[in-house]
């Protein structure tokens, strides 16, 4: 068995191998043991340079990110109000440690905005708005809106998204993504050849474009499924989540924006209706499960 | 009025409760249940959008009321709540709002005149390292409130 294993490591080639090896990238840490419990030794130098390789690539995710940040924060102002951002850090964090990825700097960002609006950006970059705090009751409320938005970097869903649109292959070119992105914010050509300025410009649009249709309906759906599930294995009363999509399902369509969004996503009615079979499977008797209300009142007041 | 809204200004507090009072309706035919239970005894059978309004939650279910004044308890998933305007109030720092854009959506996208409209602190950004929280403040943050970790693999439900 140990052999055959073996046989299928040594004829793979090795960019298969690497790429293999970055889908699974959300489960990383448990990969790498399963990987490390057939290896014997000679096994074990390639592991440390794949490991090495998808650290590298971690942190370009993470550089990556902080481009996508900046550009998400040319519009919206950070609230200024350090113990309010403690407080969402340490409920981010908490639900960080019962997640895929632990090791990412994760950051949890409260914008200074009214609108009912929460989005990430790759690497760890979460923003929830001021106006989505006044609108929820409870803390386990907000870990649901977290964990879906983490879900998103867990599962490198804008990475994939702005992979495909630019058709740029992830695995080595991250790194070209993040450097493009910066030239394209700064206008900055002067060492460029024209090829990189038009490509520069491709990642900027598909930016934009990502940020402003949103996702696929399929990583909606997981990101909803994937939020439950880690508010729930961080202690939080899973259907508070139910809660918050009730009330996104009724938030009055009040705007052009929110209509041209509406035209391409499915309803949060859908949503829900999608939810109810896991909801009914895993949480029929959910017990021993906190809300955490008063703190959370206490906090965002 | 689709919000209860109980304004306390005693000293400097401004609670606002969005508990109470939520109205919504039924998206299928659904049993009216004496207790948050289906084993429970059926109260009455609510015909799809039958008003109703919520008085609580407990996990799964919504304790509700209907017409005539007759009370019980419906699995959340058989409600949607009805459509509501935004809401008021806030941080005294809020200095910014959208007005008249309203992602509903929530949990995802922006539109695109926020992204145009450019008045915003992009280096901000990499201000935010003394806002981290470490793992073991995290765990301490969590078990003031008695959160216990549970291990729950995700679920494939399609």
């Amino acid at each position: 068995m140990k052999n055959n294993k073996w046989n299928l490591w040594k004829t793979a080639r090795l960019p298969l191998l690497l790429s293999l090896l970055l889908s699974l990238f959300t489960c990383k840490t448990t990969d790498l043991e399963i990987i490390e419990n057939i290896d014997l030794n000679q096994l074990a130098d390639t592991v440390n340079k794949f490991s090495d390789l998808a650290d590298k690539t971690e942190q370009q995710e993470m550089d990556f990110g902080n481009e996508v940040a900046q550009i998400l924060l040319t519009d919206s102002r950070i609230l200024n109000n350090d113990e309010l951002q403690l407080y969402v850090n340490s409920v981010g964090q908490w639900l960080v440690q019962n997640s895929e990825r632990p090791n990412l700097t994760w950051r949890f960002i409260v914008l200074d905005d009214k609108s009912f609006n929460a989005f990430a950006a790759p690497g760890g970059y979460i923003f929830i708005t001021a106006g989505t705090l006044l609108r929820l009751n409870s803390e386990a409320e907000l870990a649901g809106v977290l964990a879906h938005e983490m879900s998103h970097v867990l599962k490198r869903h804008y990475l994939k998204a702005l992979q495909k649109q630019t058709k740029l292959d992830l695995a080595s070119d991250i790194g070209i993504l993040a450097y493009q992105l910066n030239s394209a914010r700064k206008e900055d050509y002067s060492s460029e050849t024209e090829d990189n300025i038009e490509l520069a410009e491709k990642v900027s649009a598909a930016v934009d474009d990502l940020y402003t249709n949103g996702l696929a309906r399929e990583d909606e759906e997981n990101a909803d499924s994937m939020a439950v599930i880690i508010t729930a294995r961080a202690g939080y009363d899973p259907y508070a989540y139910i809660a918050v999509i009730q009330k996104i399902a009724s938030e009055k369509p009040d705007s052009t924006a929110w209509l041209s969004f509406m035209q391409r996503h499915p309803p949060a009615s859908d949503r829900l209706t999608t939810l109810e079979p896991l909801m009914d499977k895993v949480f029929a008797e959910a017990e021993n499960y906190q809300t955490v209300t008063a703190r959370y009142q206490k906090s965002i007041r | 009025m689709k919000y209860l809204l109980i304004l306390i200004t005693c000293s400097l507090l401004l609670i606002t409760s969005l508990q109470a009072g939520q109205l919504a309706s039924t998206v299928i035919e659904a049993d009216l249940k004496a207790s948050p239970s289906i084993k429970s005894k059926t109260l009455k059978i609510l015909e799809t959008d039958t008003p109703v309004n919520i008085v609580e939650r407990q996990g799964g279910w919504y304790r509700v009321e209907t017409a005539p004044p007759l009370q019980g308890w419906l699995k959340m998933l058989w409600l949607r709540y009805s459509l509501t305007g935004s809401e008021q109030g806030g941080f005294s720092l809020l200095t910014q709002g959208t007005g008249s854009v309203t992602v509903a959506t929530g949990v995802r996208g922006l539109s695109e005149e926020e992204l145009e409209k450019g008045q915003g602190d992009p280096f901000a950004i990499n201000t935010l390292d003394r806002f981290i929280v470490s793992p073991e403040q995290a765990r301490a943050f969590a078990k003031a409130e008695g959160l216990k970790q549970t291990q729950l693999p995700y679920v494939e439900t399609k």
